[in-house]
């Protein structure tokens, strides 16, 4: 029996003129999440997607499926052919198989207008059946335990169960955004929002060493690693950064070297940005959760930048980033302690209310060697792709 | 890049001749000791020449000794094995606070499991008390663990004080030593030293890792960890690690003649690092006891991270500790330091240089100029702050 996985997606079967290139893009997106699925198919139906496998890479396909945005639901279905008798003798046969089951229903749909028993038809003539066939089974129509459906198309699909997905839109549909990526818990999960509306991901790590040590970088790595099975392929820039931090602390004001620091990683990030053809940053900053993220210190960061910046997590509370962290499997990751070696650069008193006037003083001592500073770092920076 | 590894008391590089041996052995020696056919009893042989030429080295006897996968098992075999295997209602073991996690964490659990435990507190050097242990000492103790050579100090203590001191309060008692890293390094008398249990391990003196073994003195009645095919005299059940002890026995072998000699070799390159490193950096401490193993070197420099030091250092080559490698996974990582009383500045400044016989004077220097650089730098950043 043939085995697929019946793909529906929501939003986008709104977008009118541009639908197909939006099914199109999902499609793709299912396509390269499915590379490790050898026996995989991809193609589109009216108002569906279809993948085709072998029964034995159902459960992997799903689990691969069902983290790609811009799906509503994913259903496992069998395939069996548009003709009555055969629809009775498999629905009969799947409810008798059925473990630990008192009561079904059927529900019917008929995608096919050329198949001569309408829907309403087919699930009593179905009922009918199958409660003569099967011993001690009755109907529930409200809360049954076993609700079969039956999809005729050109083809007939029986299926049983939904799998709620994320939604979203496709990856890819909404352009790139640059994601300053650090091995904490709010950049990753500020990167699966933006993908969850259609963003490719860059990801941009500052890579301090010897401040930060190589396993924070595998760390990041691994993190970008986590996403991509949400945000598909992800390109990460590790930026050498020693050089600009090491300046910061040197020459800048203590109390100010934090938000002068995220300033000079805005530039550098916005110029990759740039260069990558993306049209937006993102960060994980959520407002007030430290001292730099109060809405003078955003107000600060922000100004640098002429790209909009999007932060996903602004209003969320750190628990509640937490929890979407623990769903999309990078928590586990995040809390490595691989990033205390930094501290030496934390400001024992941290300016709160940052003005950018101040900041923009500030920076005048070192404005001009940062030039060349930031283009070395541009240039050198490692590019992995994941 | 030159490469200079001065971490060898986390691990050491494997000796080409253990591997050779090893790969022999994996080669043409693959069969199981316990297969009646003649295959079997040849890996047999290699394992019971192995484990006589340890005893020989330990002065015991060759029933005396059992392999295991390395230190943590060896430590944790004989401590669980004491504890499991007494049903007494009340037992004290007794232990100190600057063991090696596969020691201190078996005896906290045993804490929570109504086992009274004593942790003996050190003095700055690392050495423990021995009016401490001779007031801790009682009926009801059955163990004492004390580590005959500290990990991140290279503190040695004075293991024959303190095995006349356990046997003249308590016969009965257990005397146990983890000698990991003192095991070819620095001679040990046990019979002197009224030891019942050692552990031991290879990858420690170019053998290979995931094998150790254990000294059990006879009679002494321990629980096995792992049951099974009864391999181990019933004490350690599993198939034999057959290639990685024929390593171990190789690497004994190259070490055994020469390492008595080589404490000199290894002092006067102690020496000359801290002798050259007080000539160009100021502001940092030795930590530990000067008369203790020459293989293991404690700095603290004041003002600095060991970690960002260390990883200055890996940049040049250059690899350090900052601790033990195996404690760099917990959270609570500098117990040891808390437990000498390193405070204040140098606290966060602790870094642990290992040596091996195959370091040379002149990598001492190179390693000496290139920690006087990454520390002056490092002390300029923070001054730089300071200022403003």
């Amino acid at each position: 029996m043939e085995h697929v996985i019946l793909v529906r997606y929501g939003e986008i079967a709104l977008k009118g003129l541009n639908r197909n290139y939006f099914i199109d893009l999902l499609a793709k997106n299912i396509r390269n999440t499915l590379g490790c699925v050898q026996s995989a198919k991809v193609k589109k139906i009216q108002g569906r997607i279809i993948v085709s496998l072998e029964e034995s890479d159902v459960e992997l396909g799903m689990s691969r499926i069902q983290k790609v945005f811009g799906i509503v639901s994913v259903s496992h279905a069998v395939v069996i052919a548009s003709d009555i008798d055969v629809i009775e003798e498999n629905a009969i046969r799947r409810v008798r198989e059925a473990k630990d089951i008192k009561t079904f229903k059927i529900t019917a749909k008929r995608g096919d207008k050329t198949f001569p028993i309408k829907s309403p038809d087919l699930c009593a003539r179905l009922g009918e059946k199958i409660l003569a066939a099967v011993d001690g089974i009755t109907v529930d129509l409200h809360n049954p335990d076993l609700n079969l459906w039956i999809e005729v198309r050109e083809q007939t699909y029986m299926y049983h169960e939904f799998l709620p997905c994320n939604g979203g839109l496709p990856v890819g549909c909404s352009g790139k955004g640059a994601l300053l990526l650090s091995g904490g818990i709010d950049s990753p999960v500020a990167g699966y929002m933006m993908a969850k509306r259609g963003v490719e991901v860059i990801g941009v790590y500052f890579h301090s060493f010897p401040f930060t040590s190589d396993r924070a970088k595998q760390k990041v790595v691994d993190l970008a690693k986590i996403m991509s099975q949400y945000c598909g392929k992800i390109k990460l820039y590790v930026v050498p950064f020693t050089e600009v931090q090491t300046k910061i602390v040197e020459m800048c004001p203590d109390k100010q070297t934090t938000i002068i620091m995220r300033r000079y990683m805005m530039r550098i990030a916005e110029t990759i940005a740039k260069n990558e053809g993306a049209k937006a940053l993102i960060t994980g900053e959520s407002l007030g959760q430290v001292a730099s993220q109060t809405m003078e210190g955003l107000g600060a960061t922000n100004a640098v930048a002429e790209l909009p910046v999007f932060r996903p997590l602004i209003g969320f509370d750190k628990s509640e980033i937490v929890k979407i962290a623990q769903d999309i499997g990078t928590f586990e990751t995040s809390i490595l302690p691989y990033e205390d070696c930094c501290t030496i650069f934390v400001p024992k008193h941290p300016e709160t209310k940052p003005k950018i006037s101040e900041m923009k003083r500030s920076e005048e001592a070192i404005s001009e060697m940062m030039v060349g500073m930031m283009a070395t770092a541009v240039e050198n920076a490692e590019v992995i792709k994941l | 890049m030159k490469e200079i590894y001065l971490d060898n008391a986390a691990t050491t590089r494997v000796d080409p001749q253990v591997i050779a041996k090893m790969v022999d052995a994996y080669t043409n020696n693959y069969g199981n000791p316990s297969s009646l056919h003649r295959l079997g009893i040849q890996a047999e042989l290699a394992v019971k020449e192995v484990r006589e030429s340890i005893a020989a080295t330990l002065n015991c006897e060759s029933q005396e000794i059992y392999f295991t996968s390395g230190g943590t098992e060896g430590n944790n075999m004989i401590i669980q094995g004491i504890v499991e295997n007494k049903q007494r209602k009340r037992m004290r073991i007794i232990t100190t606070g600057i063991e090696h996690p596969s020691v201190l964490d078996v005896f906290t659990f045993y804490e929570s499991h109504q086992v009274d435990v004593v942790v003996l507190g050190v003095d700055t050097q690392g050495h423990i008390d021995l009016d401490e242990l001779k007031a801790a000492m009682d009926e009801d103790t059955i163990l004492v663990s004390v580590m005959g050579v500290n990990n991140e100090l290279g503190t040695i203590q004075d293991l024959k004080a303190i095995g006349k001191i356990i046997k003249d309060a308590n016969p009965r008692c257990i005397f146990h030593t983890d000698y990991v890293q003192g095991y070819m390094k620095i001679p040990l008398d046990i019979g002197a030293c009224q030891l019942d249990a050692l552990t031991l391990c290879g990858h420690k003196f170019f053998g290979p890792k995931g094998v150790g073994a254990v000294y059990i003195k006879k009679g002494t009645a321990i629980k096995p960890l792992l049951r099974g095919g009864g391999q181990e005299k019933n004490m350690r059940s599993g198939t034999e690690n057959v290639p990685g002890i024929v390593g171990l026995g190789e690497a004994i072998a190259l070490r055994r003649s020469t390492y008595i000699d080589d404490i000199q070799v290894i002092m006067s390159l102690r020496d000359r690092f801290i002798n050259e490193l007080a000539s160009v950096v100021q502001d940092f401490k030795v930590n530990g006891d000067p008369d203790g193993s020459p293989y293991i070197l404690n700095l603290s420099f004041s003002r600095i991270r060991g970690e960002v030091l260390l990883h200055s250092l890996e940049y040049q080559g250059i690899y350090v500790s900052t601790g033990s490698a195996c404690s760099s996974h917990k959270k609570e990582k500098q117990y040891v330091l808390k437990a000498i009383g390193l405070l204040g500045d140098y606290k966060e400044g602790t870094i642990r240089i290992s040596f091996s016989k195959d370091i040379t004077s002149e990598d001492v220097d190179d390693a000496v100029v290139a920690i006087a650089n990454a520390v002056a730098s490092l002390r300029l950043l923070v001054k730089a702050r300071g200022r403003k």
